[in-house]
């Protein structure tokens, strides 16, 4: 029984981290640039794409496919700040919203037609073989997944409290008129923003999508889930997002347990659940 | 050294400053007064390229500077001091400061800036650490001036510091203006409170409805009968140069 519950942790740790990794994004973007993105599910959805199109139809190795593809939905991001949203700045929130919706079926669209509506998988050069942790028996590629996820929250978590670029966009997250005044320059950081938003979906879409497969609709049900992770902690808070990811990843796993129809639904049940305690999500901003 | 040449700003359609002038020499400290709405910190906002403006012209050292970004300006010297503050809250008193310096690279320039604002303002040093939106008023106000001092402006614009604080808090901060300002950083300070600010610049301003209509010295606009009446709340200034004949051009 131990043992059971032990796994289905484990399951929920990686799934949560990985949450964590999409919901940040999403939080990084909706705090600092003021912009709800629609969209996010599609840049994970395109991590998965990339390396799949990159490790199958170019026989890229994989542990290269993995930040390549990673690279390209973050330059991708970039570009997309750089010539649309720069021009959506500043309008009503709705704009925003309808830019990333249209974005978002676009993307989708694109991806159906160059790859087709079946699912894949993105193959890997690790041994499929289960490995004996004391309790737990893991695959190295999950192993592989939680480090890689463990690496970039921890790597993030320094990048936003010690480095000047890290620190320049909580204060514009906090006021962006102050961080203008004294020479943050806001066009070159809402790119930043936008870009590494983008590559941490995508990021998760690559390490997700090499344990289960990879399909061209996969990124609205991503779209949901960030939401949710973002609304669980709390609008704005990047420890929120990562917590509610943690929580989300966890509620799925052991949700599996007793019955693996509701597994998605987990997630909004625990959103209404901790919305009616409290309306500002675990982490007030 | 600032010279603003007839400048309107609008925010849409609606003109918020229609016709200002003004100019701020080096080392000087000049208030700018005038009534709540009057337009003060949209001006200050065009100085600092937060805002375009409509038409006119903003010279920093005879070089132009509107339409620059703020980063631009930042580093040219215009640091601003902007109205309620504008803390980043969650951010710790040593961060605030900090980010101030944002656009310099000299380490042991920054240092020093820090340890001179440190010893300006005493009680940071010891709320180092601590977040800035836990701090009193009067405290945050001396984070957001020791951040505009940070990039080691030649020119700060404070916007209302006085704002919410209580009166001896505000003598104090008054004070280490004067310091400041004798130490050779030219300040524009904006103040809704005349009395306060007439009182220690060198020269002032008056704006109303988006209009300059008067400058002089500190006293003498203090002195000046209009000026009493529009404070006390009675009548409005004649815009100068309507009834005194043309206005003198700005020097350059
Ligand atoms: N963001 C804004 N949008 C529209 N109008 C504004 C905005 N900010 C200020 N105004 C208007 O511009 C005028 C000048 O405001 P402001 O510069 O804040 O004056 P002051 O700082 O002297 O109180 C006022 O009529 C004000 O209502
Ligand atoms: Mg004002």
């Amino acid at each position: 029984m131990l043992e059971t519950i032990a796994q289905y942790a484990f399951n929920g740790l990686v799934f949560g981290a990985n949450y964590a990794l999409i919901g940040i994004g999403l939080t990084l973007i909706f705090g600092v640039m003021n912009l709800a993105n629609f969209a996010h599910g599609q840049f994970y959805m395109l991590g998965g794409f990339l390396a799949y199109m990159l490790v199958v139809k170019l026989g890229v190795n994989y542990f290269a496919a993995l930040p390549l593809a990673v690279l390209a939905v973050a330059a991708l991001g970039w570009l997309l700040e750089r010539t649309v949203f720069i021009r959506l700045r500043d309008r009503s929130p709705m704009t925003g919203v309808l830019a990333t919706i249209g974005l978002a079926i676009l993307l989708e669209s694109g991806a159906l037609l160059t790859w087709g509506p079946q699912p894949e998988s993105i193959p890997n050069p690790l041994s499929p073989m289960p490995i004996e942790i004391g309790p737990l028996f893991i695959t190295p590629m999950r192993l592989f997944v939680l480090g890689v996820t463990v690496v970039f929250l921890l790597g993030l978590y320094a990048f936003m409290n010690h480095t000047r670029t890290g620190t320049a966009m909580r204060a514009t997250f906090q006021n962006r008129d102050a961080a203008a005044l004294v020479g943050v320059d806001i066009d070159r950081l809402y790119a930043v923003t936008f870009a590494l938003g983008a590559g941490l979906a995508a990021l998760a879409g690559v390490l997700l999508g090499s344990l289960f497969l990879v399909h061209p609709t996969m990124g609205d049900s991503a779209t949901l889930k960030a939401f949710i992770v973002v609304i669980l902690g709390g609008l704005g808070s990047v420890i929120g997002s990562a917590v509610g990811g943690l929580i989300l990843g966890m509620a799925e796993s052991f949700g599996t347990m007793v019955s693996s129809a509701w597994k998605d639904a987990i997630g909004f049940i625990l959103v209404i659940v901790i919305l009616l305690y409290r309306p500002d999500g675990l982490f007030r901003r | 050294m600032l010279r603003v040449d007839h400048i309107a700003c609008r925010y849409g359609r609606i003109g918020a400053v229609h016709d200002a002038s003004l100019v701020v020499d080096a080392g000087e400290l000049v208030a700018l007064v005038g009534a709540n709405g009057a337009g003060k910190t949209t001006l200050l906002r065009a100085i600092s390229g937060l805002m375009p403006i409509a038409s006119g012209g903003i010279h920093l050292q005879n070089v132009r500077i509107d339409g620059l970004s703020p980063r631009e300006i930042v580093r040219r010297g215009v640091a601003q001091c902007p109205e309620e503050r504008k803390l980043w809250p969650a951010l710790t008193v040593g961060e605030n400061l900090s980010m101030g310096a944002y656009t310099r690279t000299d380490k042991p320039g920054i240092a020093s800036d820090m340890a001179r604002v440190l010893e300006l303002f005493p009680r940071l040093a010891e709320r180092h650490r601590q977040l800035a939106g836990t701090l009193s008023g009067g405290e945050q106000q001396m984070v957001a001036i020791g951040r505009a001092l940070m990039c080691r402006p030649r020119l700060l614009m404070l916007d209302e510091p006085t704002l919410g604080l209580a009166p001896i808090v505000i003598e104090s901060l008054m004070k280490t203006i004067q310091d400041i300002n004798r130490a050779g950083t030219a300040v524009l300070l904006v103040e809704q409170n005349a009395q306060l600010a007439l009182g220690m610049a060198s020269r002032a301003y008056v704006i109303e409805s988006g209009v300059i209509v008067r400058e002089g010295t500190g006293s003498a606009l203090l002195a000046d009968p209009d000026v009493q009446a529009a404070y006390l709340g009675r009548g409005r200034l004649k815009r100068a140069g309507q009834a005194e004949g043309p206005r003198p051009a700005a020097p350059a």
